[in-house]
């Protein structure tokens, strides 16, 4: 239970964990914990596919860095960035893109880059072992 | 995985605690579980015309952490990403400090509605006042016919009434074009809610009080006319209703001897209306995230 709160409380707020409830467990992070980069080049495109090694389509968390060295991260593939990131030409994932998605073998994402120079990207994942499905 | 179990390990009510299923465990020690830091909400209130609002968390952890970001729009809950448009989008940036959850507009403003440029042939109509003509108009001092007179009218102008003009803009293409130096013209709006249809000579229509005067070498392919105090005074009239008429008059101002431009109605080479407006009610947009002890960079 929370601090605080009476441990015969039923109200799923009040606890930290319960077994009643199902947890959201961590299957898979990128490795030693440590975001990943990759490079969009320039008026092209970067398709990014990690396979997830689960049996079932599981649920992901995404978030990138789509302007380079700006420290500024985002959640999520199809993001609105705010209007500076959008001035510095930063990557993006086009609306209604189809080669952004999860399925029962891999993450797919992929990166447009419109400007006239290669942009690095940063990259962290959480794989989820529940099911986004 | 049971093999490599170590520490905790607790699974569904009336699983088996050896099952490989991992959608069976509730909690294991083999995985990590994202950790709580703290529960933050704020708001921001969008203006018409605004381009970027925003409200910022601070979360004092030294790192970008992972988070996860809703935001309200009246009753309507929605996750972070659920408003993305090419132009504009609801967003959430986190930093080493700080997570700033805003709305914001990249070529345009909130409220924004634009009308135009208006396609040639369907939208405009024409009024030459030398040969009561409405299939094409030519402006200016023309020699053997002296100064030229004329209007245009342009259909469904979807601006709303008391809308706030930030731009407009008359484009008036020199398809042809006299010999001589210097074009002057005065142009006009027309002081009515819906201006009528060029049946008849519409050049005694009552004119607004906004005038616009232009002087141009014919070296020049085309006269760009700002209109904005002409559509501002328009729009504002308590009978204007947006999907309206209405009209320009243009008469010559002095121009020097043979110079004057024409432009045939349809020809693909047009007369073009451009407008951009601000209107509409302040929104207020809430946003509640979640922020983890869980570290990106």
């Amino acid at each position: 239970m929370k601090p605080g709160k009476d441990i015969i409380s039923d109200i799923p707020e009040d606890h930290i964990f319960s077994s009643k409830y199902g947890s959201v467990k961590v299957y898979a992070e990128p490795p030693d914990k440590q975001y990943l980069t990759a490079v969009v080049p320039a008026g092209g495109t970067l398709q990014l596919t990690i396979p997830h090694g689960l049996p079932f389509v599981p649920m992901v968390m995404w978030f990138a860095e789509l302007s380079p060295g700006s420290g500024g991260w985002y959640t999520g593939a199809v993001t609105a960035r705010s209007p500076t990131d959008f001035a510095a030409g930063s990557p993006y994932v086009p609306l209604g893109d189809p080669n952004t998605y999860v399925d029962a073998t891999n993450i797919k994402v992929k990166y447009r880059n419109d400007t006239a120079s290669n942009k690095t990207i940063k990259y962290y994942y959480f794989i989820f072992a529940d099911n986004g499905e | 995985m049971g093999s490599k179990d170590i520490g905790i390990k607790v699974v569904k009510p009336g699983t088996n605690i050896d099952t490989t299923d991992i959608r069976d465990i509730l909690m294991s020690s083999e995985f990590n579980m994202l950790k709580f830091h703290s529960e933050e909400a704020g708001s921001i209130t969008m203006h018409p015309g605004d381009t970027d609002q925003y409200v910022d968390f601070a979360h004092s952890l030294g790192y970008v952490p992972a988070f996860i970001a809703f935001f309200k729009d009246g009753t309507k809950i929605y996750n972070i990403n659920a408003l993305v448009a090419t132009n504009n989008g609801v967003y959430c940036r986190a930093d080493a400090s700080k997570i700033r959850c805003g709305w914001g507009f990249y070529t345009s403003s909130y409220g924004e509605t634009t009308y135009g440029p208006t396609s040639p042939d369907l939208d405009v109509d024409y009024w030459d006042d030398y040969f009561d003509d409405v299939s094409f108009l030519h402006i200016g001092n023309k020699s053997g016919e002296g100064p030229l007179d004329g209007a245009l009218r342009f259909d469904t102008v979807d601006i709303p009434q008391g809308a706030t003009i930030t731009y407009a803009n008359l484009s008036f293409p020199f398809e042809f074009k006299g010999s001589g130096t210097n074009l002057r013209i005065s142009t006009y709006g027309i002081a009515e809610d819906d201006t009528a249809g060029f049946t008849s000579n519409p050049m005694t229509r009552t004119k607004t009080s906004a005038r616009t005067n232009n002087s141009l070498a014919l070296t020049n392919t085309r006269c760009d006319i700002d209109v904005l105090s002409q559509v501002q005074e328009i729009v504002s009239r308590g009978g204007w209703v947006s999907g309206n008429a209405m009209g320009f008059l243009l008469f010559d101002n002095g121009s020097d001897s043979d110079a004057y431009v024409e432009d045939d109605r349809g020809s693909g080479l047009d007369c073009v209306l451009t407008i951009t407006a601000v209107s509409g009610p302040n929104k207020v947009i809430d946003f509640r995230i979640i922020i983890f002890k869980d570290k990106l960079a």
